[in-house]
């Protein structure tokens, strides 16, 4: 495989680590540590992660590169990558 | 006495000057020294900070590369991209925390700095197969026209992160953590071995 | 001495260079040139090896990587090899080889005894017979695979060197046959960068075994020529005796350059493979076609071959694999091979064709005065392991599913067939691409692409040489185009000769006449026959996967490159579906086998993995420490003075410690350099005690969570200035722990103005421990070392022995300790002048051995209690833990799960009676004569022998652990059988107040 690095450019898998979904959002620090929502939102952010077929917002860093890490999107099924881009854009293409 | 200014290499105990590898005619075809001592110093900030960059301009003489993988030159001093937020200024050695002063005092808060002269090994490899030895390690694009002069990239080699510049034609830096140092030295000499290569006395 | 089956003159061989060899042990002679396959049959050796099931006696049958029968062992000693095709290995002097599959010898196999029970052995036998009792499985496996042979691999070091390459290119060509060559000159043409590949020494594809013209040239010269210019040209890289082994993802193709097998050895710097990784923009399949065989009564027999290989026997290597040939065919193809067999002097005896109309080929062949039986098949070869003796004709009736009259009985050594063509799609399936069924070529084609590539020439069903020219002319403009290269042109193609295939009479299983059982072979290198097919779909494994797998059809080492159509061709007929429904197996990498040493390359033995040396590592050898890998860095384990066992020198060297002064190397400890106006609270957010507060120029050790609660890893976080510290890890978590600040600063809190960098090799760490260590260090600075100037967990910049540096006053051991770093070039300076300046005081160096008796000592935790599995309160942080901040993991650590009262919990244990050693690994449990199973109490994570308090001890973590102080259990190893009482003590077995340290 050859994954963009929004900064490096194409480059080969085997300077990237997969670091998970990025979909998952780290959830507000308690306001009120007993609130039943947030324990779940808690237990949700932990422990579920989805593993879903076809196009995934996915989590990578160019840990031998420039150590950034970034998204892509990501076809689970056929390895296709529609988009890479810093964490705080939105990304484009798959059908999405 | 210890002459104090003395560095002592990550390679000081395989270092041999000479001819080594497969005899080929026309004579060895890759040349390689350890560039040292240096001056290293990691440099952090954020480039649309105007006190960081300016900082930057006057501690070391040159602007801040900002196009991922260049390199700006100022006299003998390199500032080498890393990543977004990140370079490597390289020089020849300017003595204990000098440099890393200098660009402390030009920066200020705007900057995070820290010295890593110690950390690494750099090793300098040139001559017309230099890039075919790379290429054995690193999955780079090597060409020519790729792989230009004052260019620069992160790759790994033998399972080790290392920096690899472009300082001249058939010129290449392999920047290596200080401890993969002889491991690293032992690869690249070994890739060579087929073309013949030549061990230079260690330069900055 | 038998008759030289060579030519007088002619092919592509060197005959001014003899090259000597031996097969089975016998001495012969062949040329520069020749394949040991052409070898062979030149000198007359049709029995090559003995099949895989039924140890049936086979051939030469193919002239390339398809072939499944003739598969040799190579080589002897170390660098023995099983399974290699003979057709793919080019001869050289002294090369050694021998049959596989036979015992004890190829022309006596008793298994072949297998052979006149084939009844017996059905597909589905071994499943079905051997598995009851299933306790017996294991051995019978080991009987059937003696049986079954499969050559041996060496049992000694590979003595070859090996490499990897990587390479980027604009247009990779994937074959030099016609259409490749065209496909790379277009290409090249257009200033792209290309990389031509093609597995066999010399390129041209199959123009290499015909006599075809292009334009006016002889089309191996116009191939030479072709690769003249290319080589001229910059950027073109053409890598032959090089397979495109798999196609990857984002066009990443894997090639295995066979840099060294054509030598007698690969010597010195030459490796004997290369394995390539290639991302090329665009890619152009090239791939060429294999012939099919025909499936008719014993069409295995020693001389049956397919036409296009006799064809290539002639031309290419001047060697006749026979002198007396019959030609059966389904298509005009074989008619261009018979006459050019007959040119080079082979009696050609008949062509049988099962088709009914005669053809423009047909009449080139009866000019000749060549019989030709149309509407007639081969429905079996009489022959043995000496090869062919004569075969056995008969007509078709009308609907050409049964024979018909009397037999027609022809003489022959040799019998060509011919079943059409099949693209070779491997490469163009692996990539993902869409097969489509094309019913006139009988064959799957290549349709829909799925990645950056494009199919020219046979491999896409594009039979004549003109055709292939301009296929791949255009292909390779069309790819270069595609990679940017907007201006590319397809290079003229010379008109040339022209020979297609015709109509093909497809006839997948050849009738045999009434009551007659042949083995009409469909997987030649399997065994599997008409019959196992048959058999598999009567007994319901109609899906083509299913079937493959019960008979092992297109699972050997060809990938089923000859037997995948015919073989799907017969699952349709039988359940009666057109052979789209039934689809294809999935073509798997690689196309033809890599070896291990390809893939290895350079990791091994010394190469296996990098070494992280510390700035003190050759120190330490020249000292004679015992090395030990701790990761990747070697750290010393203890220094053993002559005369003394090991266990004396760990002793003596935590007693230095305890009673004296040791030095430790501390260098591999991780080290992340934390800079920022908002470092501080960076810090507060990854450990769960505060860092906010910690003073300038004073150390704090912390402990860091993961979200789910549990200890992440921990250290001591010194601060320097307001907003620059240095935190320490574990040395195994160093990389961890930065990926997890990095995740942390990058995805999590963004706003947060941090940097970090790893600075771990930009330190060489030395711990000085024992009391006498304040007294060392002022030897070696200038600096004020009081307790008042470097208190408990202070941290100052100082100068040391004329250098710059730090000392840290922490302690790991529970002596008075510090902790000194200086740039690691100087280390090995500054060590030297604490030994030195320490010689008079008795300061010696001690390993990881003693500086883990040290912590179990202390019961400081290291990996073995930071498990995963333990939270912070497990392991007696629980009163560090901040309440006032947030922190990763604090969401977790209020849940129920982390309160439970009976939570293991880390504990010190003594051996109750002082003389029995705790057992490493143990179980902790009540009484180890109860009943099994038993409740598991806890588990013992670290053991020794106190040399200072001269007693046994151990940590263990312990369900309700803290609360069972004074308790006697027992630590119980099964596995061992060993066990001993203990009793529940305070982890903090030595120096419990702490007096120590602070002294």
């Amino acid at each position: 495989m050859l994954i963009k690095c929004p900064w490096c450019g194409d480059r080969a898998l085997q300077e990237f680590s997969y670091q998970g979904d990025a979909t998952v959002q780290r959830p507000a620090e308690p306001a009120e540590p007993t609130d039943a929502k947030w324990d779940d939102e808690w237990y949700q952010f932990v422990y579920l992660r989805d593993d879903p077929k076809g196009w995934h917002d996915e989590l990578w860093q160019h840990n031998l590169g420039c150590r950034k890490h970034f998204k892509a999107r990501r076809n689970t099924v056929t390895h296709e990558i529609a988009d890479t881009g810093p964490m705080n854009e939105e990304l484009k293409g798959g059908d999405k | 006495m210890v002459d104090l200014t003395e560095r002592v290499s990550a390679l000081a105990a395989i270092y041999e000057t000479g001819t080594f590898g497969a005899t080929v005619d026309g004579g060895p075809s890759v040349a390689f020294s350890e560039r040292r001592p240096l001056s290293i110093v990691h440099v952090a900030g954020k480039p649309d900070d105007k006190a960081f960059s300016d900082g930057v301009k006057t501690a070391c003489g040159c602007d801040l590369p900002t196009t991922p993988g260049d390199i700006a030159t100022s006299g003998d001093l390199s500032l080498v991209w890393l990543a977004p937020e990140r370079w490597l200024a390289v020089c020849p050695n300017r003595g204990s925390g000098v440099l890393e002063a200098a660009f402390r005092d030009a920066c200020g808060d705007s900057g995070a700095i820290i010295d890593v002269s110690h950390g690494r090994t750099v090793i300098r490899l040139s001559g017309a197969n230099a890039r075919t030895v790379l290429m054995k390690g690193a999955p780079l694009d090597f060409h020519k026209k790729v792989f230009t002069p004052g260019r620069a990239a992160q790759s790994a080699i033998s399972q080790c992160g290392t920096l690899i510049t472009c300082p001249a034609e058939d010129t290449f830096d392999v920047y290596v953590f200080r401890a993969f140092g002889q491991h690293m030295w032992e690869w690249l000499t070994d890739a060579a071995g087929e073309f013949g290569y030549s061990v230079e006395t260690p330069a900055t | 001495m038998s008759r030289s089956y060579r030519t007088p003159e002619g092919g592509r061989i060197d005959r001014s260079k003899l090259l000597n060899f031996t097969f089975d042990g016998k001495a012969y002679t062949g040329f520069q040139g020749d394949t040991l396959a052409s070898a062979l049959l030149a000198n007359g050796v049709k029995l090559i090896a003995r099949s895989f099931k039924y140890h049936r006696p086979r051939g030469i049958m193919s002239a390339g990587p398809e072939e499944p029968c003739g598969m040799i062992q190579l080589r002897e000693g170390n660098r023995t090899e099983p399974n290699i095709r003979a057709t793919q290995v080019e001869l050289f002097d002294g090369l050694q080889a021998s049959s596989q599959n036979r015992w004890p010898s190829v022309k006596w196999d008793i298994n072949s005894i297998n052979n006149l029970f084939n009844r017996m052995l059905p597909a589905g036998f071994y499943y079905k017979t051997f598995m009851w009792p299933k306790a017996m499985w294991m051995t019978y496996e080991e009987v059937i695979r003696h049986a079954a042979g499969m050559g041996r691999s060496a049992d000694l070091p590979d003595p070859d060197r090996y490499e990897h390459m990587h390479a980027y290119c604009d247009v990779l060509v994937a074959g030099g046959g016609p259409a490749g060559l065209m496909a790379a000159k277009s290409a090249a043409e257009s200033g792209a960068r290309v990389i031509l590949v093609d597995e066999h020494p010399e390129l041209g594809g199959h123009l290499r075994g015909r006599k075809s013209k292009v334009g006016a040239k002889d089309a191996m010269d116009w191939v030479a020529g072709v690769r003249a210019e290319l080589e001229a040209m910059e950027d073109v890289t053409i890598l032959s005796r090089t397979t495109v082994a798999s196609y990857y993802d984002h066009n990443m193709l894997v090639l295995n350059e066979h840099t060294g097998d054509h030598l007698p050895t690969a010597e010195g710097w030459t490796p004997r493979q290369r394995n390539w990784k290639v991302w090329a923009k665009q890619v152009v399949l090239a791939t060429g076609s294999i012939e099919r065989p025909l499936v008719f009564g014993n069409n295995d027999v020693p001389g049956v071959m397919l036409t296009n290989a006799i064809q290539t026997y002639a031309n290419q290597y001047g060697v006749t694999p026979g002198n007396n040939a019959v030609i059966f065919t389904n298509n005009d193809s074989a008619y261009e091979a018979v006459l050019d067999m007959h040119d080079a002097g082979i009696r050609v005896a008949a062509v049988v064709d099962n088709r009914k109309v005669e053809t423009a080929a047909t009449a080139t062949v009866r000019e000749r005065g060549i019989p030709v039986f149309h509407n007639h098949v081969v429905f079996n070869v009489n022959g043995n392991k000496h090869g062919v003796k004569s075969v056995e004709v008969m007509a078709l009736n009308e609907a050409g599913d049964h024979v018909a009259g009397s037999i027609i009985k022809l003489e022959c050594d040799v019998l060509g067939m011919s079943g059409g063509w099949t693209p070779t799609v491997h490469l163009f399936s692996q990539s993902r691409g869409k097969l489509k069924w094309n019913e006139e070529l009988t064959t799957f084609v290549p349709s829909e692409s799925f990645q950056q590539e494009r199919s020219a020439g046979a491999c896409n069903a594009t039979w004549g040489l003109n055709g292939c020219l301009k296929e791949g002319a255009k292909a390779g403009a069309e790819a270069a185009k595609a990679a940017g290269f907007v201006g590319a042109k397809a290079a003229s193609a010379p008109k040339s000769d022209d020979h297609g295939m015709g109509d093909i009479r497809a006839m997948w299983r050849v009738p045999q006449p009434p009551h007659t059982h042949l083995k009409r072979f469909v997987d030649f290198q399997d065994d599997v026959a008409t019959s196992d097919v048959e058999l598999a779909v009567r007994e319901g494994y109609t899906s083509i996967e299913h079937a493959k797998r019960y008979t092992t059809l297109g699972m050997g080492t060809d990938q089923g490159k000859t037997s995948n159509v015919n073989g799907l061709a017969i699952v349709s007929e039988e359940l009666d579906k057109p052979i789209p429904e039934v689809g294809h197996t999935t073509f798997r990498p690689p196309y033809t086998a890599v070896t291990m040493g390809a893939i290895t390359g350079t990791e091994r033995g010394h190469h296996f993995s990098p070494i992280r040396r510390s700035p003190l590592h050759d120190w330490h050898l020249n000292a004679g420490a015992t090395m030990v890998p701790a990761g990747m860095w070697m750290r010393a384990q203890y220094y053993q003075h002559p005369g003394e066992g090991m266990w004396d020198a760990i002793y003596r060297e935590t007693l230095n410690v305890r009673n004296n002064v040791g030095l430790f190397d501390v260098s591999p400890l991780g080290k992340i350099d934390v800079q920022g106006p908002d470092a501080a609270e960076f810090l507060n957010r990854c450990y769960i005690n505060g860092f906010g507060k910690l003073a300038v120029g004073k150390c704090r050790y912390g402990v860091m969570l993961r979200e789910d609660g549990m200890i992440f890893d921990d250290g001591t976080t010194s601060r320097f200035s307001e907003n620059h510290f240095m935190m320490t890890t574990t040395t195994a978590k160093a990389g961890p722990v930065m990926q997890h600040l990095e995740y942390l600063l990058d995805v999590e809190w963004p706003e947060l103005n941090v940097h970090v960098v790893s600075v771990t090799e930009e330190w060489c760490g030395m711990a000085v421990a024992g009391p006498n260590s304040r007294e060392l260090l002022s030897r070696i600075t200038d600096a004020d070392v009081s307790d008042e100037a470097i208190p408990f967990m202070g941290v100052t910049e100082v100068d040391i022995c004329g250098v710059p540096g730090r000392i840290y006053r922490i302690s790991f051991s529970g002596e008075l300790a510090y902790e000194v770093g200086v740039p690691s070039d100087w280390g090995t300076h500054v060590w030297s002048q604490l030994m030195e300046k320490g010689a008079d005081m008795g300061v010696a160096p001690y390993g990881t051995e003693a500086m883990g008796i040290m912590r179990i000592e202390k019961g400081h935790v290291v990996g073995a209690e930071l498990n995963g599995r333990t939270t912070a309160d497990d392991l007696g942080f629980g009163p560090m833990t901040s309440s006032k901040k947030a922190f990763i993991g604090q969401h977790a650590i209020g849940k129920p799960a982390f309160l439970e009262t009976d939570r293991k919990q880390l504990t010190g244990l003594k051996s109750v009676d002082g003389k029995t050693k705790i057992p490493r690994g143990a179980q902790i449990v009540a009484d180890p004569a109860g009943r099994i199973p038993m409740e598991q109490l806890g588990e013992v994570t670290a053991n020794c022998y106190s040399p200072s308090m001269k007693e046994f001890i151990g940590l263990a973590i312990v369900k309700n652990g803290r609360e069972r102080k004074g308790e006697k259990l027992w630590a119980y190893s099964p596995l061992t059988n060993e066990k001993c009482q203990v009793e529940l003590v305070s982890p903090h077995m030595y120096d419990p107040e702490g007096e120590k340290v602070r002294g």
